[in-house]
């Protein structure tokens, strides 16, 4: 028998959008259910499968369901119906907490310029609402989150409230390379972090574990899980488990219910009076395009034709090399500093902003010794020799590259892939994604930083590796605006042809910069919950 | 340039376990003359440890020992494993691997030194994970260890290993 199940506000998605979201509401009195398709997290447990993975992806903690697929980065086909040119490779967490549980921790604010691509610089589009209108959000989603940061720099986005902590110091390697820095012309300095550096809100500071991605095997780095906790401790009810496939319109075009299958394939039914798709770039779309108007043909959200286009993400190239000098990576979070510079200004409107950082994770990340005991064995190596040139290697193995923005092209999109059905008998997402000029000058002005910062580093084997789809970052398919025509949601993110359903998180991103999207996309999540409960009659 | 506790040098410590080693073949009544006759028996544990010293500069944790050689005679034959262990126990550092190539198991020695340094065993169905934390590997690396395990205090990565 089918179950009915009731709430005020009902939510698709435990991520962090959906999970702050739900929170803020639960916290205001309303009555909120969060669907998540996914199943839940043992931290311990995770940990442990990690440890058993012999890839140690960013999905390997997790447990995985068979009847909800996610997307493996080491075959990233087996979920996603590629339709080219390029191949995507935004990743996933299908699990309570979401993608948050793998992502890195870097909690930047968007610029200004951001949110003015079009009217600042002619290229992509505006967002509908300016840096000073979100400002006093992204106060308060660092606050949430728990961000420690640099009181003395704020990376071109003003603020109005010190970050909640001290900031973590960067990293021995972070300092080389910022010496290093000065004789090309670029400068380095500590990003903000969602992470401990001190205890706070009952999680421990960083203890350099290493391990960021795919997991904090303590809490110290902020994940959803702590807001699907305080939302439940708040009174809302999470089901993990239940995979949303149809939102449910009535005549008044007004939702009713989200339908959701069981893994054993039985249909229930959540009502609610307002509705919220959290379910990050892929699957927000997805379930839209997977649901009509009763009468219109359309699906649901989608006059504008707007669902599933603009899909974005950024153009990720590196460069890895070892140094003349020993760095001691493997050692702390997994990037502490960044280049300051090719992340805003003028050049945008010929080009690119990127993002470039060290990563502190050598080249291969959590199997740096492993994959050097098997290259040097294979050389012959053996006994004190072996562990020599392992110890050699690993300290001085640099990896280093820039994350491009990539514009919005409505050509890059996510419809429902015709045929191979996944195990639920629900259509996979097909996505055809390509990039452009602006691009790949982006990334080769970046490039030759990069270069000249190896060159500087004494650096030798050093290879260029992509460029490819960045795997952290993607948003757009639902874009925001002000005009319904050309926008699936407003500025409150609210759907333009449905009152009471709104889209939460990064997939109404009109632009996706050269900046991580997690802490806008909490911003705006507190934002939207205030929108909700005016809906509901509060405050 | 940061100063590190690098690992034993090359030759030090397989000489105090070749002796080990040694004294473990006679033991069993297989002494060097082992090479020529080929071995199919299993190779007892205290073999498989001598093994691992001489092979990586590190013992084998007996607590894993035993799954880490089921995987391994599994993946390169008991024949082989047992040729590599007797020259790994007869057969000076420096002169270890031009022996193990004449006898054609250099191949296979890179296999069983690959697992024993990371845990892993390749079988015919993938990479199989025996050891993450506990592989050999993170011992060449005291400056660090293996992901997923606290490091220090907050911020002890804002200095080179031995510098705070």
């Amino acid at each position: 028998m089918a179950d009915i199940l009731t709430a005020d506000v009902v939510i698709v998605g435990s991520g962090v959008a959906g999970a702050i979201t739900g929170y803020s509401l639960a916290r205001a009195g309303a009555k909120v259910l969060i669907l998540e398709a996914g199943p839940r997290v043992d931290r311990a447990k995770a940990v442990v499968q990690f440890r058993n993975s012999p890839t140690k992806g960013p999905n390997s903690p997790y447990p995985a369901n068979p009847k909800v697929p996610q997307p493996d980065p080491d075959d990233i086909g087996s979920y996603y119906v590629q339709a080219g040119p390029v191949t995507f490779n935004g990743l996933q967490a299908r699990v309570v907490g979401g993608t948050t549980w793998h992502w890195g921790g870097l909690t930047l604010r968007y610029r200004p310029n951001d949110f003015r691509l079009k009217s600042k610089f002619g290229v992509g589009v505006d967002w509908p609402l300016s840096y000073d209108d979100l400002e006093p959000w992204y106060g308060e989603a660092e606050r949430e989150i728990g961000v420690c940061g640099p009181p003395d720099y704020d990376w071109g986005s003003p603020r109005s409230t010190p970050y909640p902590m001290p900031p973590i110091a960067p990293t021995y390697l972070d300092t080389v390379i910022g010496a290093a820095c000065a004789g090309v012309g670029l400068t380095m300095a500590p990003f903000p972090h969602g992470r401990n550096s001190v205890g706070r809100d009952g999680r421990p500071p960083c203890c350099g574990n290493a391990s960021c991605v795919p997991i904090c095997p303590i809490g110290a780095k902020y994940d959803a899980s702590v807001h699907v906790a305080k939302a439940e401790a708040a009174g809302a009810r999470v089901v993990p488990l239940a995979i949303a496939h149809e939102i449910v319109v009535g005549a008044d075009r007004k939702v009713t219910a989200i339908r959701f299958k069981r893994p054993d394939g039985s249909v229930h039914e959540a009502r609610g009076k307002v509705f919220v798709v959290a379910a990050h770039a892929i699957e927000t779309p997805k379930l839209l395009l997977m649901s009509r108007v009763p009468g219109s043909g359309l699906a649901v959200a989608n006059s504008s034709d707007q669902v599933g286009r603009n899909l974005m993400t950024q153009l990720d190239a590196g460069m890895i090399g070892l140094t003349r000098e020993k760095l001691w990576p493997y050692r702390g979070p997994v990037e502490t500093s960044g280049i300051r510079e090719l992340r805003d200004g003028d050049f945008r409107g010929m080009h690119g902003a990127s993002g470039t950082s060290p990563s502190n994770e050598g080249w291969v990340r959590a199997l740096g010794p492993m994959k050097l005991a098997q290259r040097f064995a294979a050389q012959g190596l053996t006994g004190g020799a072996l562990a020599a040139a392992i110890s050699d290697h690993m300290a001085r193995e640099l990896a280093i590259g820039p994350s491009v923005e990539v514009l919005p092209n409505p050509n890059n999109r996510v419809t429902l892939a015709q045929g191979r059905p996944d195990p639920l008998g629900l259509p996979r997402p097909r996505i055809w994604f390509n990039w452009g000029t602006y691009e790949q000058e982006g990334m080769k002005v970046a490039m030759e930083y990069v270069l000249g910062l190896m060159n500087a580093l004494g650096a030798t084997d050093v290879q260029r590796l992509g460029p490819v789809t960045d795997g952290a970052v993607m948003g757009g398919t639902c874009r925001m605006g002000d005009d319904a025509r050309t926008s699936v949601v407003d500025r409150n993110l609210r759907a333009h042809d449905h009152p009471n359903l709104y889209v939460v998180g990064s997939a109404t991103f009109p632009t996706i910069t050269a900046s991580p999207p997690t802490l806008t996309i909490a911003a705006f999540a507190l934002r939207a919950g205030l929108a909700i409960r005016r809906d509901l009659g509060g405050a | 340039m940061p100063a590190i506790d690098l690992p034993t040098p090359p030759e030090a410590m397989p000489r105090r376990d070749l002796i080990k080693g040694l004294a473990a073949l006679l033991a069993w009544g297989c002494a060097p003359a082992a090479r020529a006759q080929g071995a199919a028996a299993p190779l007892p544990p205290a073999r498989f440890s001598a093994l691992s010293t001489t092979l990586t500069g590190y013992a084998y944790d007996p607590a894993l020992a035993a799954r880490m050689l089921a995987a391994l005679t599994a993946a390169v034959g008991a024949d082989a494993l047992a040729k590599i262990a007797t020259l790994a126990a007869v057969t000076a550092p420096a002169q270890l691997q031009a022996e193990l190539t004449i006898a054609g198991v250099d191949r296979a020695a890179a296999t069983v030194v690959a697992a024993l340094m990371s845990g892993v065993v390749d079988t015919p169905k993938g990479p199989v994970v025996l050891a993450y934390d506990d592989a050999l590997a993170w011992r060449a690396v005291p400056w660090t260890k293996p992901n997923a395990v606290c490091g220090g205090q907050v911020d002890y990565w804002a200095s080179a290993p031995g510098k705070r």
